[in-house]
């Protein structure tokens, strides 16, 4: 059985799943106003947006628009300003999973399109060619801790502190669950790889931090390490293209959602206000 | 049952539906909820509680078997949570991604003013303000009761053909007897600055601000249109009012009403009277006393003006001004705004004695405000609480250091 041919037919599922959803929520924010009109098609509204969209693309504002989607879309100030604690937990599932969807898309290029078909082997493809190379290495295992750490906060906070604001729904708790899943099945996997090929492994996959001192400990068990990892990374890559799938059913859209929000709110504040504008002092 | 009619929220609504983490930041500085306790009231969950209706008619699941319709008491719930709130706004200051919350629950309540799902006490309101043209249901004619005791009445105040600035009254200052000495003290420092102005005595109907935070915008129009008219009329280049929520509506919904610019600019009394003082064109004596400034809702969140209150005080000699632990953005309600008052009066006190409690804890003798309103509101809880401590509005302020000023001048 080819596990990459399950991949990919189960990922592009996934992905089509995926776009479905975002059309499918997309549909229903049309049925509000756009521009305070509702004379307007689906059509006519979506292509009022794109036009707006654009218009701020191609403007003097893109410079404003990008710090905007990354200071207020992914940093998120106020939440610093507000709850330092709450903050690092949500920098670091969501920095951190950010940081290791990067990495794997550089990783696919560079095995799955430059190398076979463009030919290109230069430093940067032989680096996210390679999972042995340092920074390969160090830095999945980075993202991937990074992720943990935020989760466990974010677990210690919800669970046992339950220094929370509000009450924990199966929303909440599924979410958790499933990003709790990919992390470690990403770590087994990675571990059930470095038991198998650990004689052959270069001294550059000791900066696989976590998972080279576990391979190290556990490689002499009597298991089968290949089949494991072949099920561990089936595994994680189909249940990552699930969640995938799931976004924009779920509570991870508020990862999209509320970055595109946050980003809107930013530039509709910093254009100047109706309140200010037609106010001006000294001609009574 | 009909499919929920999505056309109340705009298409940017619909999407910070979605876009709310459940961080539960706005949760921890929701005044009402912190006084109630009631899981309905918290922000964020009033955000769940749309999107759970939303999907039940929209979702992927109602799609393929079938919508169902929201049974009456999840929208009861619903409605006392989206009815129990003062529109404050803290929850937009806290909120990571920055949810434009006041409209949102506006937009809410217009929906569920639509459906049915909202309390009886605002078809009350609004017969009352449509057809007495006020919110109190007096007789509209008196308007001009608080100049009665005046020792002389501005030549404004009767009203003049033509007049450089309009002076809103509003229906707060026009009908309650314990802030009439706003309107009061605005006259008169407007007439000692030499400032033209005038007022629409019974021609000034409610801005109809009350109707729109109860989602009953649609009646708003009728009275929007005769209050631009009678001030163009008037020939007005400025209408100037000494409440926010007026000055709101003029400012920011009054255009869109109209779906065009009034012709004349909209000014706060705060604006105007930091502009008089700035010039010269008022004295003002000593006032020594340690004041402490409670920032409105609807002139500091919702219109942004956190300094013209502020360089008003700082400019009446005598003053030593400080601070509340949470000011300007962050400031507290008052329990004032929302129409609150109208649904749970004790909600209300509790807010208020919080404040009350919050200003205290400056040491301030006095605590001004510039909204009637929330004078109102804060002068009950301080005579409710027994407090040593006065509630007074800036315009009052100003006019006191000004009489100050001129009883110096004579001695």
């Amino acid at each position: 059985m080819d596990t990459m041919l399950i991949f990919w037919v189960f990922h592009i599922m996934a992905m089509i799943v995926f776009l479905a959803g975002m059309g499918f929520t997309l549909s229903v924010w049309l049925q509000g106003t756009v521009n305070g009109r509702n004379d307007m098609s689906a059509g006519q509204k979506l292509a009022f947006l794109m036009r707006a969209t654009l218009a701020t693309l191609f403007s003097a504002r893109v410079g404003a628009l990008l710090r905007a989607l990354i200071w207020d879309g992914a940093i998120h100030p106020t939440l610093f300003r507000q709850h330092k604690l709450r903050w690092a937990a949500h920098f670091c599932v969501f920095g951190g999973i950010m940081f290791l969807t990067i990495l794997s898309a550089f990783s696919f290029v560079s095995v799955k399109i430059m190398i076979p078909i463009f030919k290109v082997d230069n430093l940067f493809t032989s680096i996210f060619a390679n999972k042995d190379h340092v920074l390969t290495a160090f830095l999945n295992e980075l993202g991937g801790l990074v992720v943990m750490v935020g989760l466990i906060i974010v677990m210690l906070r919800r669970y046992v502190i339950r220094a929370l604001d509000m009450s924990t729904r199966f929303v909440d708790t599924e979410i958790i669950v499933f990003l709790a899943l990919i992390i470690a099945s990403g770590y087994l996997a990675e571990i059930c790889r470095l038991s198998l090929e650990f004689e052959e492994l270069p001294p550059t996959a000791t900066y696989a931090f976590l998972a080279y001192p576990v391979a190290q400990a556990v490689r002499t068990a009597a298991l089968p390490w290949g089949a494991l990892h072949d099920w561990l990374f089936l595994f994680h890559a189909l249940f990552s293209s699930a969640v995938i799938a799931y976004i924009p059913f779920s509570k991870f859209f508020h990862a999209i959602a509320g970055s595109i929000i946050a980003t809107v709110n930013r530039l509709q504040s910093e254009e100047p206000s109706l309140t200010h504008k037609e106010v001006t002092y000294g001609e009574a | 049952m009909e499919k929920l009619d999505l056309t109340h929220y705009s298409f940017k609504q619909l999407m910070e539906l979605d876009g709310c983490t459940r961080c539960g930041e706005c949760v921890k500085w929701c005044p009402t909820y912190t006084e109630d306790g009631h899981e309905p009231l918290q922000p964020a969950e009033k955000i769940r509680r749309m999107k759970s209706f939303i999907a039940s008619q929209y979702g992927l699941w109602a799609r393929l078997f079938g919508p169902k319709f929201p049974p009456d008491k999840a929208w009861e719930e619903y409605s006392r949570g989206v009815y129990g709130c003062t529109l404050c706004g803290r929850c937009h200051v806290v909120c990571p991604i920055r949810i434009e919350t006041r409209p949102l629950w506006i937009a809410m309540r217009e929906h569920l003013v639509q459906l049915g799902h909202y309390p009886e006490v605002f078809d009350t309101l609004r017969d009352t303000v449509t057809t007495s043209h006020n919110i109190s249901g007096d007789p509209n004619e008196d308007r001009l009761i608080w100049s009665g005791n005046l020792e002389r009445i501005p030549e404004g105040v009767k009203g003049k053909e033509k007049a450089e600035i309009v002076f809103f009254v509003g229906c707060v200052p026009s009908f309650y007897p314990q802030v009439y000495a706003i309107p009061q003290s605005m006259v008169q420092v407007m007439e000692q600055a030499e400032v033209d102005f005038a007022t629409l005595g019974g021609e000034e109907w409610c801005c109809g601000f009350p109707l729109i935070v109860a989602g009953m915008g649609k009646s708003v129009e009728g009275l929007a249109s005769h209050n631009v008219e009678v001030v163009r009329k008037i020939g007005a280049k400025r209408l100037v009012t000494a409440c926010p929520s007026c000055f709101h509506a003029w400012k920011v919904e009054y255009p869109r009403i109209m779906g065009e610019p009034l012709g004349f600019q909209v000014q706060h009394s705060t604006e105007l009277l930091a502009d008089l003082i700035s010039k010269g064109r008022v004295r003002l004596g000593q006032f020594p006393h340690l004041v402490t400034y409670h920032d409105p809702c609807d002139l500091g969140r919702s219109s942004g003006i956190y300094e013209p209150p502020r360089r008003i005080i700082e400019a009446i000699p005598g003053v030593t001004f400080i601070e509340m632990a949470q000011n300007r953005g962050n400031a507290l309600c008052c329990g004032g705004g929302g129409d609150l008052e109208m649904v749970d009066r004790d909600l209300v006190s509790a807010l208020a004695a919080r404040k009350i409690g919050m200003a205290l804890d400056t040491g301030a003798e006095i605590i001004v405000t510039a909204c009637p309103q929330c004078e109102r509101t804060m002068s009950a809880a301080v005579r409710a609480q027994k407090k040593r401590v006065r509630v007074l509005d800036l315009a009052d302020m100003v006019w006191t250091a000004m009489e100050r000023g001129e009883e110096s001048i004579h001695h």
